[in-house]
């Protein structure tokens, strides 16, 4: 492990309300999350002279504009961006809020993500991400053959998956059992009624091999992460998380013979460079906490950082190893299908809580080493961080 | 040059003339994924636009079981094939079967009515052996 200093440190953290109903615009709530992080730290909006915005890629900019520091009555800023890596989003103004902060080009900056998916006349999480995804490359071509959503082209890649390594869709439902037991012990997450792998497999298909429970469950919310520098920390009220090493990995496979794109994707790139970075390995990672819109995006990202073999995450996560009391906590706030699906924000959110020891219940015994992914497009962009609660690693 | 806004159109007027066809480079021959616009080894050179042999195996696919808002009526399955040339392509399968289709299965392209393009399934010997004139 090395010496050197840390990046930055993640200093606030606040929640908007989260609601499956109506409780505001995209913009509403990312100010209600930047000012509860704000107090979270015990700083004020006037500390502020950076400000990365975030927002899924299915909603329009216009819905979180650049204004929103003037909303917040910010003073004179020296960062400023809408970030646009889809779901790597956040963890790539992290990434780059982190940058400004080593170089000692900012001091105190807000990286928000808000989204308000569920809104009245959208039926169901299917008719708010129901954009067509270009898998093949050809303008609009899947239109014609209904490839409708995220869940479609994700099926693909889990079908390709399990075919490969010779499963039958139970082999998903460990993963979703396994988050819905960390759930269970979130006062913050959305489903938390016991699931067991007979209920998993009674789920109301969506796009086979994925029933309902393989998915993300959407919320209206925001949540905003404060990071200042790794000097300055140690002065403000809650525990410094840090930044020690970061990121990307965007896979430039195509979709051609003898390219597996579905099963090897952009987090091994960004596991590697993340290894050497903080000189560290897969086996140093004391908890995960990953982003995984479906089922499969987890066990894929567990195989892609070493963190089990290939082919083996639905076993390792089937005998608990993530679960409560396993040997590698992930996903420990429910992560997206049972906590709630706020993009990278989840992720990273429960990064913050187990580094600073807040989680109560579901409270890691581990905690010097976490690993926080973000993935977008059809495993097509991906960031990653590893932080700590340890200033030197 | 228009790199970009000519590729699509160029391979749907192909589609619509009942021939599914790929982009090689025409300097060192190599067949590019429908994903690409030019040859990075020789992004000047243009690309030609070749016949495929129409045979292609399933690399995977999904069966669509809920409604998206849209118009086609679930159930349906999206296939990826994988052209014996090398490219990937989205598409469907006209078997009766193919909700329940299987990977690495042999298939055939062909056109409906409609022209669009769909794939559908031939036997394992038919995709080692074509048939020749003199059958």
């Amino acid at each position: 492990m090395t010496a050197r200093q840390p990046f930055s440190a993640m200093v606030g953290l606040g929640f908007s309300e989260f609601s499956r109903g109506d409780i505001g615009t995209p913009r509403d709530l990312a100010i209600d999350a930047v000012v509860s992080a704000v107090e979270d730290c015990g700083l004020g909006l006037a500390d502020l002279d950076g400000l990365l915005i975030c927002r899924s890629p299915s909603a329009p900019s216009s819905e979180l504009p650049l204004r929103l520091r003037l909303d917040l009555g910010l003073g004179d800023l020296s960062l400023l961006g809408d970030l646009q890596l889809e779901g790597a989003s956040v963890v790539g103004a992290i990434q780059q809020a982190s940058l400004y902060l080593h170089h000692g080009l900012a001091r105190t900056v807000a990286c928000v993500f808000s989204d308000v998916p569920l809104r009245p006349g959208r039926a169901s999480g299917a008719a708010s991400y129901n954009r067509v995804m270009q898998l093949s490359g050809l303008d609009d071509w899947e239109v014609q053959y209904g490839l409708f959503g995220a869940a479609g082209p994700y099926a693909l890649a889990a079908q390709r998956y399990l075919d490969r390594f010779g499963l039958q869709r139970s082999a998903l439902g460990g993963y979703a059992v396994a988050s819905r037991r960390w759930a269970s012990l979130n006062p913050r997450a959305m489903l938390r009624e016991p699931l067991d792998l007979e209920g998993y497999m009674h789920a109301r298909s969506i796009v086979d091999p994925f029933c309902m429970l393989d998915c993300a469950y959407p919320v209206n919310g925001a949540i905003a992460v404060i990071l200042t520098t790794v000097a300055r920390a140690p002065d403000l009220p809650k525990p410094p998380v840090y930044v020690h090493a970061f990121a990307q990995g965007h896979a430039g496979r195509g979709n051609f013979r003898g390219n597996e794109p579905e099963i090897e994707a952009g987090g091994a790139l960004a596991a590697a460079a993340l290894w050497r970075m903080a000189g560290v390995g897969p086996s140093d990672v004391q908890s995960a906490q990953i982003y995984d819109a479906f089922s499969y995006v987890g066990l894929q990202a567990l195989e892609d950082y070493g963190l089990c073999p290939r082919g083996q995450a639905p076993d390792f996560v089937h005998d608990g190893q993530t679960s409560p009391g396993g040997q590698l906590p992930v996903n420990t706030g429910g992560g997206h299908l049972s906590g709630f699906y706020l993009q990278g924000m989840t992720p990273v959110s429960e990064a913050v809580i187990q580094a600073r020891g807040e989680g109560g219940a579901r409270q890691v015994p581990r905690n010097e080493l976490i690993l926080v992914t973000g993935s977008g497009g059809r495993l097509d962009y991906h960031a990653a961080l590893l932080v700590s609660p340890r200033a030197t690693l | 040059m228009t790199p970009h806004s000519s590729y699509t159109p160029e391979f749907l007027r192909f589609v619509a003339a009942g021939s599914l066809r790929y982009a090689r480079c025409s300097a060192c021959g190599r067949v590019l994924s429908f994903a690409q616009r030019l040859c990075s080894q020789h992004p000047r050179a243009a690309l030609e636009w070749l016949p495929a042999s129409g045979k292609a195996r399933l690399h995977s696919f999904a069966v669509y079981r809920i409604a998206y808002g849209a118009a086609l009526t679930p159930p349906y399955a999206v296939a990826v094939v994988e052209l014996e040339e090398g490219p990937r392509l989205t598409s469907a399968l006209t078997d009766p079967d193919s909700l329940r289709p299987r990977v690495g299965s042999a298939l055939t392209a062909c056109f409906e009515p409609s022209g669009r393009l769909v794939f559908s399934a031939v036997s394992d010997a038919a995709m080692l052996n074509p048939p020749t004139h003199s059958d």
